[in-house]
């Protein structure tokens, strides 16, 4: 069937990037596809999904496969263990937001030029000031509850949603803050204060990764929405597999084959890969387009978390939610930032005694509970990954997926920078806690991640220096266009989400002028 | 008259036979780690059943977690395991047959000590008689491998491997620690959503 029709647009991921190019670009007329690699999975399943994992430890986010989406990943000597992919993706309809914490921030504006501000990474062909109605336009579409804090970026509309109180106890955090001198806010979050968009407000489920009522936000509702009032046409459980050119940059066909076996060559106008970083990568790399200066795959980047934590005196009874209230910028910029990258801060709580329960059971491990229960807290920092070209994805020459093609190779590469903004952080963090009169304070670990993955098909205005312009359109095409955290020239130390959603809706925009 | 070839001793083909021993020998040892920590000591995992899991089977894992746990078990606390195990039962045979066999075992212990059933026990003597089976395996290294030798030992030590701790990863993420902190919502169920802007009242832990 996909072989047969011509179609306008052919949007090739259906996470949050794939479906603010198709709102934007739905209502005008256009003939829409849009490709998913992954299933539809069913909403109404998610608290049985939620019980299978509580009993029997079954993945929590069931729709990844290492069988189907392999993988090699050669960051350990760099970060300290495997980076194990498929925990931090999902191939399904709305992608990757099906699974995450509900966190949301724009970019600041230094995050658009860190190059001519501090010396370090590259600047970003457009400006904070270029985004911000799109930013405007990404929240209210994704629905965010919060405030303008101290160090947000000048905004020209209010979020659409009142925010979210802080958590009882977290008036400590203010009080070492006014004594120390710096500012702490209230993060803003893609999570309903009050019933949005068509989904309920928040109902305390406090499993927030896998909201089982949809107060936070996913794409598949967006998804869902376009295909039920047919301006999209959704194809699911089919692989993106080559795009073929005329030999002059313009894009004529897409081949790509369903889980049964059926090979489409998919034809349309335009041609939009939304399909998260790494496999956006990949499919320019096998298509082997995109890439005339060894850009295509280049500059992958995280966010990497560390913190500190203690035990304190008083209770703060955690557990009633499943998200973080605080944030703080105080160390996002500041004048030692020419030789460290953005550090973002949020405050945590909930360690669990029964998590760490030292071999411990019956009433001695009750005791534990109660002495221990509610009576530890922490601050996480989140660091800016700079852009390295020696981070990058690019194909194995050995392991090959269903289909015979190529997996992906992945390898963060750190930096001397990033290695002292990690530092950096392990000691604001610490300094934090032990001023909060934490006791017995330690580290929280080194470099988790979290799940942000960006850069890879670099925006910039140079073709020797990137792989997309301004526009988002691959250099050497005159059809082909990214969308997502892949086009990211510097990653910042705030969620990517926000950005990723105002970047897809201006692209949208954009390609409303190709019809 | 031996030839100078015979007088080397070393040849190559003692270095050929040697170094298949050697790579048989470490084969062999890896085979059985791997088999000791992978396959004899972990769950296995079994088929989906519509049959009901034996009533008094779950009642023994419900109060054996209770004792695990340090708590005392409420109606509600009951229930709320009872309705976990049962499901786990139903999902996976695997799961069944390890607590049909836990419980047994833990029948035998209060048989031997107090002459009734483990459910049918005080708290204390629950305390002691989980104490009691958790002791398998805890010491030597050598007392350990004793155990494996023998069947009962290796099962034992399969419920302190893998069983215990599904037990307690059961618990933690039920209601029942979080009804004894004084809870009335928690991680899975809809609750207040401003609650946690005030204290837990009364906080009972």
């Amino acid at each position: 069937m996909l072989s047969t029709r011509n179609y306008d647009f052919c949007i090739i991921g259906s996470g949050v990037a794939g479906a603010m190019v198709a709102t934007r670009l739905a209502g005008t007329g256009a003939k829409i596809l849009m490709l998913e690699a992954g299933k539809q999975f069913d909403r109404s399943a998610r608290f049985e999904q939620l019980r299978s994992h509580e009993i029997l430890r079954t993945p929590l986010w069931p729709w990844v496969s290492d069988d189907r989406d392999g993988y090699v990943d050669l960051s350990a000597p760099e970060i300290g263990y495997t980076y194990t992919l498929n925990d931090s993706r999902i191939k399904a309809v709305g992608g990757s937001t099906l699974f995450w914490g509900g966190l949301i921030n724009r970019f600041r504006e230094t995050d658009f030029r860190s190059a001519s501000t501090y010396g370090m990474g590259v600047d970003w062909p457009i400006s904070y000031a270029d985004l911000e109605r799109y930013y405007c336009d990404a929240e209210a579409e994704v629905g965010v509850a919060g405030q303008q804090n101290p160090g947000d970026p000048p905004r020209s509309r209010e979020l659409p949603m009142p925010l979210w109180p802080a958590k009882y106890g977290e008036d400590a955090w203010f009080r070492v803050a006014d004594k120390m001198g710096f500012e702490i806010g209230l993060a803003n979050h893609a999570r309903n204060s009050t019933p949005y968009g068509n989904r309920p407000a928040c109902a305390a489920i406090s499993v927030c990764p896998v909201c089982p009522i949809g107060a936070r936000y996913s794409a598949d509702y967006h998804v869902d929405r376009l295909v039920a009032d047919n301006l999209v046409e959704l194809a699911v459980e089919t692989v993106a597999r080559r795009l073929v050119t005329n030999g002059r940059g313009h894009v004529e066909m897409l081949l790509a084959t369903d889980l049964d076996g059926t090979d489409h060559e998919i034809r349309a106008d335009n041609y939009v890969i939304a399909a998260q970083t790494v496999e956006t990568a990949r499919l320019l790399l096998l298509s082997e387009v995109g890439n005339e200066s060894d850009q295509v795959g280049r500059n992958l980047m995280e966010h990497w978390y560390t913190g500190a934590g203690g035990f304190i005196d008083d209770q703060v009874f955690p557990g009633r939610i499943g998200f973080e209230t605080l944030e703080c910028n105080h160390w996002y910029d500041g004048p030692d930032r020419e030789v460290r990258g953005a550090i973002k801060l949020s405050f945590i709580d909930g360690r669990d005694p029964l998590m760490y329960r030292g071999g411990l059971v019956g009433t001695d491990l009750a005791e534990k509970n109660c002495r221990e229960f509610g009576h530890w807290v922490g601050v996480a920092a989140e660091v800016e990954h700079q852009p390295n070209p020696e981070s990058r994805v690019t194909l194995s020459e050995s392991q090959t997926d269903q289909f015979g093609d190529p997996v992906p190779v992945i390898k963060f590469a750190l930096s001397d920078v990033d290695r002292r903004t990690h530092e950096t952080a392990q000691e604001v963090t610490t300094m934090l806690a032990e001023a909060r009169g934490c006791r017995d304070v330690a580290s929280i670990g080194s470099y988790h991640r979290a799940h942000h993955h960006m850069g890879t098909c670099r925006m910039s205005s140079d073709p020797a220096l990137g792989v997309v312009d301004a526009d988002c359109k691959v250099h050497s095409t005159d059809n082909l266009y990214v969308a997502g955290a892949s086009v990211f020239p510097t990653g910042g130390g705030r969620q990517p989400m926000l950005t990723i959603a105002a970047m897809a809706l201006r692209l949208g925009e954009h390609l409303t002028t190709r019809r | 008259m031996t030839t100078p070839h015979r007088e080397r001793g070393w040849t190559r083909r003692t270095f050929l036979l040697l170094g298949a021993a050697g790579r048989a020998a470490i084969s062999a040892a890896v085979s059985w780690h791997r088999w000791r920590n992978i396959g004899a000591l972990r769950h296995e995992p079994g088929t989906v059943s519509k049959e009901d899991p034996d009533e008094h089977v779950l009642q023994t894992v419900t109060e054996f977690t209770g004792a695990l746990s340090g708590v005392s078990l409420s109606d509600d606390d009951r229930k709320d395991l009872h309705g976990r195990f049962s499901y786990a039962a139903r999902k996976d045979s695997g799961w069944r047959n390890e607590y049909r066999w836990l419980s047994a075992y833990l029948d035998s212990l209060a048989e031997e000590a107090k002459g009734t059933s483990f459910v049918e026990l005080a708290s204390e003597q629950k305390e002691q008689i989980m104490r009691l089976a958790l002791a398998i395996g805890e010491s030597s290294r050598a007392q350990r491998f004793h155990a494996f030798l023998r069947a009962d030992g290796r099962k034992l030590l399969r419920m302190r491997k893998s069983t215990f701790p599904h037990l307690m990863y059961v618990y933690q993420n039920s209601g029942v620690p979080w009804r004894h902190r004084g809870y009335k919502s928690w991680p899975g169920r809809p609750g207040d959503r401003l609650a946690y802007t005030r204290p837990v009242d009364p906080a009972t832990c």
